[in-house]
């Protein structure tokens, strides 16, 4: 089997904390892994602090880890780029903000947005630019291409300019795209013409999609498979199917709870003890708000169980629940 | 950018302050060539202005109208090009300190700081002694005295942009750091170039004219400083020659009030905040037949053919568009809507909160019988808090930094009665205990709470003068899911014990159909459907609400397909500029 297409493992960031004699840091990633294949979308979910957006700028190469490698094709660019992403691997990975009215230069019209990453990788130049501006605004849904290119950022409304933003990272023709919630700032109408355009974009060009969001919903039906995070750290992945009908986790169990969903959700009580201070630096991190902890959650962090194929959890009151499910995993 | 310079043209202040300066610019280059030669010694000594000389002689035998004018020209260049010189290289060491970060933006920001603590004046006059004399040589000194403050300006401005999404996109577009710095950053500072370039001009024309005063300057040179060292040599003070200095004098004072007048001008066309807003024009209400109807019995809150109107630039613009609506005493009712709709402004207006630009031009509010709109600033101030109170979105600018949690309850209470310090705090525990919060925050400062607990203070805030109406708008937008359900689930409890109605916002539909017992919603200032949450959730009948209610996609109903995308397809992007007029989030 080939190497997949962007694959993370181990992956940390820390930041230093206090004045600059402290030397205390904050970890804000622990050792993340997960894999993205062609055309596939995987949705990385958690709540605010739980690192989403700490992870979607490591692997945009806007901050540097602390530790673990980064493959792109099975080319581990960490090591190879020390000094920073080279030219050839912001063509391959390009991002999509979350705040459409932020990511746009408001100085400069739809088309220099478009025209600057064409010229920068050779993509386009001279007479072929315009044209292919025009095409890279159809294809996003924003016709009359002519009449879109010469606006700017504060003549579009916010959907109008999520579409720039993704056509902009459409023009260098990557084959990885991360989108830090890129519906989360547009209007409930324009969401869902959004998330359409990203799903076409994988079965069309077999662009594989790293999907930030906090929304459960739209998780379960945009993407094939699902990370959940939880202070820095996955507690589950799997496939999105299988993670969100039968959870495992007991904080994956707890976001489902907690989407507004049924006329009734607000009267089912939330599996969760009231949040309890800071992260503990020993055991599971969710242990302080998780109702079925024991001692044991408390002293070791859980190891990686595997209860299904390609369905991965961290907690302990997985693992011990008998062989029978460890044994039938191909490991 | 046309645009902008359109608009310097209009502004009043621009113009004035354009013509002033334009008047000297012109005298500065054509001038010379119509007086006579300034060196000359063309008469006695201290003559008064007469028809030979129209502004006298000074106390070499020289014309000072000669004098002036030619006086201009080296002033005006020494001060524009100290100007340029001081904004630029101020620019780029700011830009570039505060883009690169780390050890760059350490040993630049040192060197400025040390040239900021050494005094300008004293440094202007060492650099001066050691310099050949000449105009060059004043915009040197003046260059090397004046830069630091400039790279602190764009130093901090650089700071703030740099952390702007449009950036971050730049690099990882692949764009150069140089390129970001010269084509993202600097266009963004265009209207700080502009006003700072201005600003500079002012204090190098002041302090080069102040180093010639003092005779630092060359003095065999005509300059407007010179004029002055001459004149106060040849003791034009002593013998009353007033107009030798004076119309020197004259000229330095209404170039600085015209760069004044620029810099200002500058600053209000770029930062509409400093505008004051267009003036709503006095609308007539008409009172219709329904509006006049008393208050039904049963209901806590009528909302009669409201309508908002905002001023803009293009006479008014209409946000709420004859919004009708009743609430029950204990009922939740809700208001779904997406930006522009007019759904916080409706909020804002129930307790006449609306900004100066707005204003309601029609319609009543009726609250236990008391018509809302029709009371008087007194009236308001009673009315607000004590019988409707609000949840706002951003629960820490609604929290005051710089109080504890205690003294901020203590000023609400405060304000709608007597009441003593201890039984504030005394009843603030009360309330933290209520929002399940522990009471000991009331020493708590709010920079100390999470986003949630922010938002439980928010609560205990609105509901500590028992009010019958709360209005919260989109109290759980910027919270969690977990955290939203924790407090929505604390505010039903909350409404089943204490009895209050609540006017719920947001433009999160599902989460309000859960909510609320009837359910309002608006599209583009209007409500196009009331109905109960249990009858919306089924057959919404207005197009909007079931293209709102498919919009979200659900997590159980095997709905993966969606409905048909062209309902999604037929919603109108919204023109921007309705868009900029909403009340709440975007």
């Amino acid at each position: 089997m080939s190497a997949p297409l962007l694959e993370v493992s181990g992956l940390s960031r820390s930041v230093p904390v206090g004045g600059f004699l402290s030397r205390s840091r904050r970890t804000l990633l622990k050792g993340v892994s997960f894999s993205l294949e062609r055309g596939e979308i995987v949705a990385l979910v958690g709540e605010s602090g739980s690192g989403k957006s700490t992870l979607a700028r490591l692997l945009a190469r806007l901050d540097t880890p602390d530790g673990g490698s980064l493959r792109l094709g099975g080319v581990d660019v960490l090591a190879e780029e020390r000094r920073g992403a080279s030219l050839a691997y912001r063509g391959r990975v390009q991002m999509v903000f979350q705040d459409p009215f932020a990511s746009l230069n408001p100085v400069h019209t739809v088309a220099h947005h478009l025209e600057r990453p064409l010229l920068r990788h050779g993509r386009a130049s001279g007479a072929e630019l315009t044209p292919r501006v025009h095409a890279l605004l159809e294809s996003v849904g924003l016709t009359p291409a002519a009449s879109f290119a010469q606006r700017y950022p504060h003549e579009l409304s916010g959907g109008q300019r999520q579409r720039v933003a993704v056509a902009r990272a459409l023009a260098v023709e990557p084959d990885v795209i991360i989108a830090d919630e890129p519906t989360s700032m547009l209007d409930v109408s324009t969401r869902r013409g959004v998330l359409q355009l990203l799903r076409g974009l994988t079965r069309e060009r077999g662009i594989g999609i790293l999907f930030i969001t906090h929304d459960l919903a739209s998780a379960r039906h945009l993407a094939d498979r699902i990370l959940v995070l939880y202070a820095g750290g996955v507690v589950e992945a799997g496939r999105t199917a299988d993670v969100l009908s039968a959870p495992r986790h007991p904080y994956t169990r707890l976001l489902l709870s907690a989407v507004p969903d049924g006329a009734d959700f607000l009267r089912a009580p939330l599996p969760v003890k009231a949040a309890a201070g800071p992260v503990p630096p020993r055991g599971c991190a969710f242990a302080p708000r998780c109702p079925h902890a024991d001692a044991r959650c408390h002293d070791t962090l859980p190891a990686e169980h595997h209860p299904a194929a390609d369905h991965v959890v961290r907690c302990h009151l997985e693992s011990s629940k008998g062989v029978s499910n460890d044994a039938a995993v191909p490991s | 950018m046309r645009d902008s310079i359109r608009r310097l043209f209009r502004h009043r202040k621009a113009a004035v302050g354009g013509s002033i300066l334009l008047f000297f610019l012109v005298l500065a280059l054509i001038g010379p060539w119509l007086v006579m030669d300034p060196s000359d010694l063309v008469g006695r000594p201290h003559q008064p202005p007469s028809g030979a000389h129209l502004f006298g002689t000074n106390g070499q035998g020289q014309d000072v109208l000669a004098q002036t004018v030619v006086g201009a020209r080296e002033t005006l260049a020494v001060g524009f090009a100290v100007g340029a010189l001081v904004t630029l290289v101020g620019a780029l060491i700011g830009v570039t300190a505060g883009y690169l970060g780390r050890r760059v933006d350490d040993a630049l920001s040192l060197t400025t700081n040390v040239f900021l603590v050494i005094p300008g004046l004293p440094l202007a006059i060492v650099l001066g002694a050691y310099l050949p004399s000449g105009p060059l040589r004043m915009v040197a000194v003046l260059t090397v005295a004046g830069w630091a403050w400039n790279a602190r300006v764009f130093r901090a401005e650089a700071l703030s942009l740099r952390n702007r999404d449009f950036v971050a996109a730049a690099a990882v577009a692949g764009e150069s750091r140089a390129r970001i710095v010269a084509r993202e950053l600097l266009p963004n500072m265009a209207s700080l170039l502009g006003s700072s370039f201005i600003g500079n001009t002012l204090y190098a024309v002041g302090a080069q004219v102040g180093l010639e005063f003092l005779g630092l300057g060359d003095v065999g040179s005509v300059t407007w400083g010179t004029n002055l060292y001459w004149a106060g040599n040849d003791a034009a003070l002593l013998t009353r020659s007033w107009w030798i200095f004076v119309p020197t004098g004259v000229c330095i004072a209404l170039v600085g009030f015209s760069l004044t007048l620029l810099s200002s001008a500058i600053d209000e066309l770029t930062n509409p905040a400093l505008k004051a807003p267009p003036a709503v024009a006095a609308i007539t209400p008409v009172t219709s037949a329904a509006q006049a109807e008393p208050q039904p019995p049963g209901v806590v809150l009528s909302v009669r053919e409201l309508c908002i109107d905002y001023a803009t630039e293009r006479g008014p613009s209409r946000v709420v568009d004859t919004v009708s609506f009743d609430i029950a005493p204990g009922e939740v009712f809700g208001l779904a809507g997406e930006s522009g709709s007019g759904k916080s402004t409706i909020g804002y207006g129930l307790l006449r909160l609306l900004p100066p630009a707005a204003r309601i031009s029609q319609g009543r509010i009726l609250f236990d019988g008391t018509d809302v709109t029709a009371l008087d600033e007194e009236a308001l101030r009673a009315f607000r808090w004590a019988k409707v109170s609000m949840v706002f979105q951003s629960a820490m600018s609604a929290l005051n930094p710089v109080l504890t949690l205690g003294e901020q309850f203590h000023d609400t209470l405060a304000a709608h009665g007597r009441t003593t310090r201890a039984a504030s705090y005394a009843r603030a525990r009360e309330l933290l205990a209520m929002v399940g919060l522990s009471p000991e925050l009331v020493r708590a400062w709010p920079h100390q709470l999470s986003g949630g607990m922010r938002q439980r203070v928010g609560i205990a805030l609105a509901l500590a003068l028992e009010p019958k109406l709360v209005v919260m708008d989109e109290p759980t937008t910027a919270l969690d899911v977990v955290v939203q359900k924790e407090l929505l689930q604390r505010v039903l409890e909350l409404k089943a014990r204490l009895g209050f109605a609540v006017l719920f916002i947001t433009h999160d539909l599902p989460l309000l159909l859960a909510l609320s017992d009837r359910v309002g919603v608006l599209q583009g200032g209007k409500l196009v459907e009331v109905d109960t949450a249990a009858r919306l959730r089924t057959d919404a009948r207005h197009p909007y609400t079931r293209l709102l209610l498919s919009s979200f996609p659900h997590l159980n109903a095997d709905d993966a397909t969606g409905p048909t995308s062209n309902v999604s397809l037929a919603a109108p992007e919204r023109p921007p500029a309705l868009a900029a007029l909403s009340g709440g989030h975007r």
